[in-house]
């Protein structure tokens, strides 16, 4: 059953059940050739690093790019201006090659755009005007060619033991496009970039470069050819420092450079990053942040970005779609891989959907609705979570002037709030603003000197332990899934006892939670390392929810975690609620915080705002907050 | 005075070396416990090779090559079949002490001259403190040497800080593009010939005779050593010179008309192997602890 969207640029079509695809069947996508017009008009403009990184923080202290500094931006050598047609054409309607790709004139602008630049020649019309083309490029080029693929996967299939992780997929990317790659959790996405980038290598199938096809047996291999990646689970050394960090992949710059730079980048942009902190000190958001300079220190040509903003706040994300779309115009193609569909619709220009491995749907998110890309992503379309008018009843968390001094984070100070009963609680925030200070708090890991800061349903429970306060009603889950709420060479079964064994070890509810959550995992009681982020966030959630809890903590439900995944999560918060629970969620994802939560308090360095009516609220108005400004000036500007 | 700090010295070489390179293995990730096992195929080795040659040069050539061996038969099971490196350290250990004594059986009795200081008595100057630190022979110095180049490498060089990296995180290192397991096999090779001279100077210099098990759990003292200093290469040194002087007491106790019984003092270096390691593991000052050490690394997914 294919569909056709007739007024579309990219033509959609995907199926509703993978199996009625025939597997070997590649998807090409095609840009027409009005695309190409309108990207070509985006000549590559000079950035350096450390401008890309001034947007990264969102203070906006861009300064456009002067004149002087038209040579040589990026220090590659120059590659010959024609490329060969690729030579793996297997099948598909790629067209022969002929033209000068435009790829060839954005990424050598050392030589092409200079030229350019200095004859005054428009970039959209290279073609005609290289005095060293071949004589087969006279000939009139095929409609759509006018760009030939940066980055070509044709036919590439990966399997772990039975397990068809990534099948027969391909898809092309183009110089200054902006692909998003979307699918839920275990779609085959992480797979399928881990062998781009070389971390794992094609059990078949060909990756191609600038049509020539390549076997990338490493990532310091795929760097050497412009490919740099940003981790969804941070590739970053806790050991080591922030400097240390970037000099093991940066192995011409000396360490005394790197640290200077970082420290004046942070000086000079606000960046906020010591260059000798050690990575254990930081928060996610930061060492998202270090990650994200140690790939742009590598001046790529092709960045792949593995859920970047789920951990940034919106204007973060804006500052580092800001980042994006500059290297993009500067002819740096952008593979985006994201849950938050938002994000891609805003973003992204063209988009591959996979589901089971396989590539479903190849379309322009811009022309579609979050509903419809998430109905392409599971095959059915998400239920999106509405807030239930809830009863709410007496304060069952009362927390009172919780202050607890800095031990290598961020200082609690003077926390003040009451969960009340049917009430679900958002404490919004970027990363590092003393979210996991305030959990630790709440959850008994940090032991608090007053008994009386923290009362659950009246009940004293400030010097408790995490035992002794789950006995009280609690229950916890945390932002960590594997090392902090569940064990990996932990079986479920396990998992499941160790949470419950504080409340008596009865019935082993491992099994309830795998089919009331839809936990979905191979055997039958699997490593919880086994499980996907979304299939084990599923089964934390689920652990603590059977644990009939008073007060429910947990924080960043669904970071990292697909649609559909969420939306489970989701529900089940809500319907714990409605049982007359008190939950609160910690979370740095303000969607989340206004589709669950009944009022919303901010948490900027370690201090607490008021909490507010989420209704009444505005995410702007909560961004502002978060970014530090005080509520007084902000009740003025409003 | 002076003979005490001479055989304090003579003592800490050979703990040293081990020590140093064992700490290398860690930083890395990897937990090789046969260091013991090691260090008595590397004794034996140079025993027979100094003895059948006459040259101390050769004997300790040979010792590093065995303890080579030795460690890449550890590098191909732990971390090329990814077995548990526990269990393959200490087989190794029984290993290498079962071997070393059938190989050594016909050597017993035999003795060699002990490897010559540098400098000859003659040449030395009269001030006492002057004597010590230059009358000693090349393997001292060497030892020394090579904890300040580790520390130097550790902590001064690209190279050594990919291997801390991979020692911090093999899962990250492997997708940053770092060679896990390569950097692994090399520091645990280059831990085996630093086990393997500590053999080597022990029957070549401590005692210039061989005998069955003659390390006496040196090579377990450098483990412990290892954490004693908190894998760090300076303090290598100076706990290798306190563990020495530690275990000297037995000798020196009856000297300095100590009325403690003689299989007490014996048992000193253990036991402060053993308080070393409570002390160090109460206070948490692991800081330098390799965050994967004793994981198996498999470089799939």
């Amino acid at each position: 059953m294919e569909i056709e969207k007739p007024h579309s640029a990219v033509s959609i079509s995907y199926s509703l059940s993978p199996q009625e695809r025939p597997a070997s069947r590649f998807e090409t996508f095609q840009i027409p050739p009005a695309f190409h017009a309108i990207s070509a008009r985006y000549a590559p403009t000079p950035i350096r690093p450390s401008r890309l990184l001034a947007s990264l923080t969102g203070v906006g202290r861009f300064r456009p790019a002067d004149s002087r500094r038209t040579t040589s931006i990026r220090p590659r050598p120059p590659r010959p201006p024609v490329r060969q047609a690729p030579p793996v054409m297997t099948s598909g309607p790629m067209p022969v090659v002929t033209a000068i790709p435009l790829a060839a004139a954005v990424s050598t602008p050392s030589v092409a755009v200079k030229a350019d630049l200095q004859s005054g020649v428009s970039l959209s019309e290279p073609v005609s005007m290289k005095p060293d083309l071949p004589s087969v490029a006279k000939t009139p080029p095929p409609e759509n060619t006018a760009s030939a693929p940066l980055l070509s996967v044709r036919g590439v299939s990966k399997s772990f033991g039975p397990v068809r992780a990534v099948d027969a997929v391909s898809l092309d990317l183009r110089s200054g496009e902006k692909h998003a790659l979307l699918g839920e959790n275990g779609a085959g996405k992480s797979t399928l970039v881990k062998m781009i980038y070389g971390v794992l290598q094609p059990d078949s199938g060909t990756i191609s470069l600038d049509g020539r096809a390549l076997r990338i047996d490493s990532p310091s291999m795929a760097r050497r050819q412009g490919i740099g990646m940003v981790f969804q689970h941070f590739s970053t050394f806790e050991a080591l420092s922030v400097a240390e960090n970037l000099a093991v992949v940066l192995p011409d710059r000396s360490l005394r450079d790197i640290r200077r730079d970082v420290k004046r980048i942070g000086g000079e942009y606000g960046l906020g990053i010591e260059p000798d902190r050690r990575l254990v000190d930081l928060s996610a958001g930061e060492r998202q942040r270090v990650e994200i300079i140690r790939c742009l220190l590598q001046n790529p040509r092709l960045l792949i970005m593995d859920e970047p903003t789920s951990v940034l706040t919106p204007q973060e994300a804006e500052a580092l779609f800001v980042v994006l779309n500059r290297l993009a115009g500067e002819g740096c193609a952008i593979l985006y891989i994201s849950h938050r569909l938002e994000d891609v619709r805003a973003l992204c220009t063209s988009a591959t959907v996979m589901r089971r491995g396989k590539v479903v749907a190849t379309c322009d998110p811009r022309e579609q609705t979050a509903a419809s890309l998430a109905k392409m992503m599971i095959g059915s379309t998400v239920e999106h979570p509405r807030k239930q008018a809830a009863y709410i009843g007496k304060p069952l968390l009362e927390v009172s002037d919780l202050s607890v001094p800095s031990t290598n984070g961020m200082a609690l100070d003077g926390i003040t709030f009451a969960a009340r009963k049917g009430e679900i609680l958002g404490i919004a925030g970027v990363a590092g603003e003393g979210q996991s200070e305030l959990f630790a708090a709440l959850s008994g890991e940090r032991i608090l000197r007053r008994n009386d800061t923290i009362r659950v349903d009246g009940r004293a429970v400030g010097k408790f332990d995490s035992t002794r306060r789950r006995r009280a009603g609690m229950a916890f889950a945390p932002e960590r899934r594997i090392g902090h709420s569940a064990i990996g060479d932990m079986r479920l079964s396990e998992n499941f006892r160790l949470t419950h064994n504080a409340t008596g070890i009865g019935r082993n509810g491992a099994q309830q939670i795998r089919e009331d959550f839809d936990v979905r995992a191979e055997g039958r009681d699997p490593f919880a390392s086994a499980l996907s982020g979304g299939n084990l966030q599923k089964f934390v959630i689920g652990r603590e929810i059977m644990r009939d809890p008073a007060v429910l903590i947990v924080e960043q439900p669904t970071w990292g975690v697909d649609a559909g995944a969420a939306a489970t999560i989701h529900e089940a918060l809500m319907a714990l609620s409605a049982k007359g629970a008190a939950i609160v969620v910690i979370s740095q994802d303000l969607d989340e915080i206004f589709a669950i939560c009944d009022r919303v308090a901010v948490l900027h360095r370690g201090r607490l705002s008021e909490p507010q009516v989420t209704g009444t609220v505005t995410a702007e108005a909560l961004g502002l907050l978060m970014g530090g400004v005080e509520p007084t000036a902000l009740a003025e500007a409003i | 005075m002076e003979a005490f700090i001479v055989s304090m010295i003579v003592a800490a070489t050979p703990l040293l070396l081990a020590a140093t390179g064992e700490l290398v293995a860690e930083r890395s990730g990897v937990l090789n416990l046969g260091v013991e096992g090691m260090m008595l195929l590397g004794a034996v080795a140079a025993f027979a090779v100094t003895l059948s040659t006459g040259s101390s040069a050769l004997g300790f050539v040979a010792g590093a090559g065995a303890g080579v061996g030795a460690a890449a038969l550890f590098a191909l099971v732990a971390l090329g079949f990814t077995a548990n490196q526990a269990a393959t350290g200490l087989a190794l250990a029984i290993f290498g002490t079962g071997v070393s004594g059938l190989i050594g059986q016909s050597y017993v009795g035999n003795a060699i001259d002990p490897l010559a200081p540098v400098l000859a008595a003659g040449k030395l100057p009269d001030n006492p403190a002057l004597r010590v630190i230059l009358g000693q022979d090349a393997m001292v110095y060497f030892a020394l040497l090579l904890a300040f180049g580790v520390w130097f490498y550790l902590s001064r060089t690209r190279s050594g800080l990919k291997l801390r990296a991979i020692g911090d995180d093999a899962v990250s290192a492997h997708a940053v593009g770092l060679k896990v397991l390569g950097s692994r096999t090399a520091a645990v090779l280059f831990g085996g010939a630093c086990a393997g001279l500590a053999g080597a100077y022990l029957s070549l210099v401590y005692t210039p005779l061989w005998g069955e098990n003659m390390t006496a759990g040196r090579g377990w003292i450098a483990l412990a050593l290892v954490v004693f200093a908190g894998w760090g290469p300076v303090r290598v040194i100076f706990g290798a010179y306190l563990f020495a002087a530690a275990s000297l007491s037995q000798f020196y106790g009856g000297v300095l008309g100590l009325s403690i019984p003689s299989q007490f003092l014996a048992m000193t270096p253990y036991l402060a192997t053993i308080l070393a390691l409570v002390v160090i593991s109460a206070a948490g000052a692991r800081r330098n602890a390799p965050a994967m050490l004793g994981l198996p690394f498999r470089p799939d997914r």
